[in-house]
């Protein structure tokens, strides 16, 4: 008996059809991977197993069953199966598995009483150890917010193992996190599966994390399973021409993403990092982000500043893009300390490109509206006069050059992808002209092939403008094949 | 998806009935079959009949022609009197959200002392020493009315003022002012408007209970509270002029509670 049988499975939202004849199964002690890129359909597939009461996707055919017991037949809802006793969930987001403002403790008190487990300080201590976290009573005395993105993640791993559900769903779970604490929630599932049995059912669209951990992928695309066999058959000898694709998207060492980009050794220094240090205090105690950090960076140059998470990377951009000052050392623009700058100045000549591409968008108002606020904005500093009307076609124009169509400008983020949400919040950042772009980690929440045709925009637009680049990213690959010199940011 | 459908069923319907109140209330006084003043010694307390629909009140005074004219004072003032309160609170509480420090503690000190007081006793005693009239009262209403939305306001503003695309407004060049105006407001309008909305129905009835307190609608004004007030000793010869403005509020109460679930109930599904 299978731990997860899914048969023909059709989701449709509204009239369009999201997921047709989905066939998936899982075996008891088994990892199953659902590899695909953003609107696939993979994450529906989840949500319909999971049953969730506010899901808004339709199943209109098809039967899921766990451990045998059927739970849809034929496109009908039988029974829900029960969160945290039937189904374990861990999402994208570490923060989104608990309450922002409670502590950790009253938590895991909760979730564990409302599932009829008794509260154990020694057998959390012990789920804590097997997901690699030390520390534990620091833990269970956080709030969310201040554990980082992969000690979270591993938490809510933690008390899953506690709860010891049938079936653990994961979407997307390591998409957020740097490659080393991927590793480390990597470690921590595999011991879900070898310590307590539980089988996996993982939503991802990194093929790394697909092969380090299943067992098993089916592969989506446009809502169908184009592929199934075992992780060496599907990644080493794929036959479909999509999966085929997917892979070869992936960066590989020593490709170059841009090949014929342009080499920008004689250039002038543009910006001048020098022996930049900063602090924070944190419940009384100092934490240095950076220390006497020091470097150059030429115009039109594209620099990649990798690192783990915590190593300083996003603290590095707001100190360069003037939203916080260092607390010594100085970052200068063309021999001009920023802090010197105008206001005026300042925002004209550099942007950030942020990590959430939906969260940098206004959620209430169209794509079209925010690009013009942003095109306005740079308008009314630069003394030009022009209608919206034209700010609308110059977007359109220069969008075409991104692969946005017109008809996404009328659309408000969540009904973009992740690609072309990042690709819409690049072309704002463009449209006024910036003389440097701070990318913070664009590519992370994005699957591969999304991810590759935003870096070679930014490529062929360095080309094009000679604007300068800086490019946080944790993944050293793809900083190695897409930037022209890499900075590299630890704690140690 | 039959879910969304019917929230947006539910949202239309009472939008539309929610609009044709308010056309009603402002154009009844062109439709009543009788002058809402004129009294009428012969047809005193008299039933409901084909010249008057609802029968008249202690006055000979047409019961219908009252209600339509009374409708104009309760909606629209109870409209306006969200409308302003909400404004207010809004700005305040924008303002106290964004600025924080002191400005936030002091605005909020300000809304904490209103909200300490009952908002019906407090009402009545601003209503009591401004002297009754509706304008008195849509002031002793509106003097705690506004608290509930700014407390609203600073919550969502306080929770987007560190969100990502302010951030990105802010390394734009939007100054505070245009962030508020452009990408704060726009977001914290819809939990205000369903506020609002569920707010409607209190707001009508605390108006119609301070003038059948005798601190709202001066007589012969036509208002509901005030004609409950004034049959409420003839109750057992006449007692359908009581009933006829208490089944007014009632309905209009009830629209307007649906109302505020119908427009909760858009917004969350537009916002998912």
């Amino acid at each position: 008996m299978n731990a997860l049988d899914i048969k023909n499975l059709e989701i449709q939202y509204g009239h369009q059809r999201a997921v047709c004849g989905a066939d998936i199964s899982l075996k008891e002690n088994g990892i199953v991977c659902l590899l695909g890129e953003s609107g696939s359909g993979k994450s529906s597939v989840l949500k319909a197993v999971m049953g969730l009461k506010d899901y808004r996707g339709r199943i209109t055919d098809g039967s899921i069953e766990i451990y045998g017991e059927k739970i849809v037949e034929n496109g009908k809802r039988l029974l829900f199966p029960a969160p945290g006793k039937d189904l374990g969930l861990i999402q994208q987001n570490p923060a989104s598995a608990f309450n922002p403002i409670r502590i950790i403790e009253k938590q895991f008190k909760e979730t564990l009483s409302s599932n009829g487990i008794a509260y154990d300080k020694d057998l959390i201590f012990e789920a804590f150890e097997k997901v690699g976290l030390s520390d534990g009573e620091r833990i269970l005395k956080s709030c969310p917010y201040e554990l980082s993105g992969g000690m979270c993640q591993r938490t809510a791993i933690a008390l899953i193992m506690l709860l010891k559900p049938r079936i653990l769903l994961c979407d997307e779970v390591t998409s957020a996190l740097d490659k080393d604490t991927q590793k480390e929630v990597i470690t921590s599932l595999k011991k879900c599966r070898e310590e307590e049995g539980i089988p996996l059912f993982l939503v991802t669209h990194d093929l790394g994390f697909a092969r380090e951990i299943a067992d098993e992928i089916y592969v989506m695309h446009e809502g169908k399973i184009v592929e199934h066999g075992t992780t060496d058959e599907v990644l080493s000898a794929p036959k479909d021409a999509y999966t085929k694709e997917l892979i070869s998207a992936v960066p590989k060492k020593g490709v170059r993403i841009s090949p014929d980009r342009k080499k920008h050794d004689d250039t002038e220094v543009f910006l001048q990092i020098e022996d930049v240090s900063k602090s924070y205090s944190v419940n009384g105690k100092e934490i240095k982000a950076l220390e006497n950090i020091s470097f150059n960076v030429k115009r039109s140059e594209i620099v990649g500043i990798i690192g783990k998470s915590g190593a300083g990377k996003s603290t590095l951009l707001r100190m360069i893009s003037g939203i916080e000052k260092p607390d010594s050392g100085k970052v200068l623009y063309n021999g001009t300390d920023v802090g010197d700058l105008t206001d005026n100045d300042r925002f004209e000549t550099v942007k950030t490109v942020f990590q959430d591409a939906y969260a940098s968008f206004n959620p209430v108002l169209t794509v079209k509206h925010s690009i013009l606020d942003a095109m306005k904005l740079s308008d009314k500093r630069k003394g030009i006069k022009r209608r919206d009307r034209e700010r609308f076609d110059e977007m359109v124009s220069v969008g075409k050059n991104f692969g946005l169509e017109s008809g996404l400008f009328a659309r408000r983020p969540s009904n973009l992808s992740g690609g072309q949400c990042q690709r819409m919040a690049i072309l704002r950042a463009v449209l006024t002209g910036p003389s440097l772009l701070l990318c913070d980690e664009i590519t992370s929440a994005l699957d591969v092939t999304a991810g590759r045709d935003v870096v070679k925009m930014i490529s062929d637009l360095c080309d094009r403008s000679g604007m300068t680049v800086i490019f946080v990213t944790h993944d050293r690959v793809l900083a190695e094949n897409f930037c022209d010199r890499i900075i590299s940011c630890s704690r140690e | 998806m039959r879910k969304e459908r019917m929230a947006e069923i539910r949202f239309r319907v009472t939008l539309g009935i929610v609009i044709l109140l308010v056309l009603f209330s402002i154009l009844a006084p062109l439709f009543m079959p009788h002058d809402p003043n004129a009294t009428n010694a012969l047809f005193k307390n008299s039933p409901p009949s084909p010249s008057f629909l609802l029968g008249t009140d202690r006055y000979g005074r047409c019961v219908l022609s009252r209600i339509m004219a009374g409708a104009a004072t309760s909606v629209f003032s109870s409209v306006l009197l969200v409308i302003a309160s909400m404004l207010v609170g809004m700005v305040s509480g924008m303002v106290a959200g964004w600025a924080g420090g002191i400005t936030d503690r002091i605005l909020m000190r300000i809304c904490d002392l209103f909200l300490s007081f009952p908002q019906m006793v407090l009402a009545i005693a601003v209503s009591g020493l401004l002297g009754g009239s509706l304008i008195n009262a849509c002031i002793a209403m509106g003097v705690t009315g506004w608290t509930v939305y700014a407390r609203v306001a600073r919550a969502h503003t306080i929770a987007l003022k560190n969100e990502p695309f302010i951030a990105a407004a802010k390394e734009n060049g939007g100054s505070g002012l245009h962030i508020l105006l452009v990408h704060i407001m726009p977001n914290v309008a819809g939990p205000l408007i369903v506020t609002a909305a569920t707010q409607l129905g209190s707001t009508l009835t605390g108006i119609a209970g301070l003038s059948f307190l005798g601190l709202g609608a001066v007589p012969p004004q036509a208002e509901w509270g005030s004609m409950i007030n004034e049959s409420r000793a003839y109750i057992t010869l006449s007692p359908w002029a009581v009933l006829s403005p208490a089944i007014a509020v009632f309905v209009t109460v009830v629209i307007f509670n649906y109302f505020g679930d119908a427009v909760r109930d858009r917004l969350s599904d537009e916002r998912t």
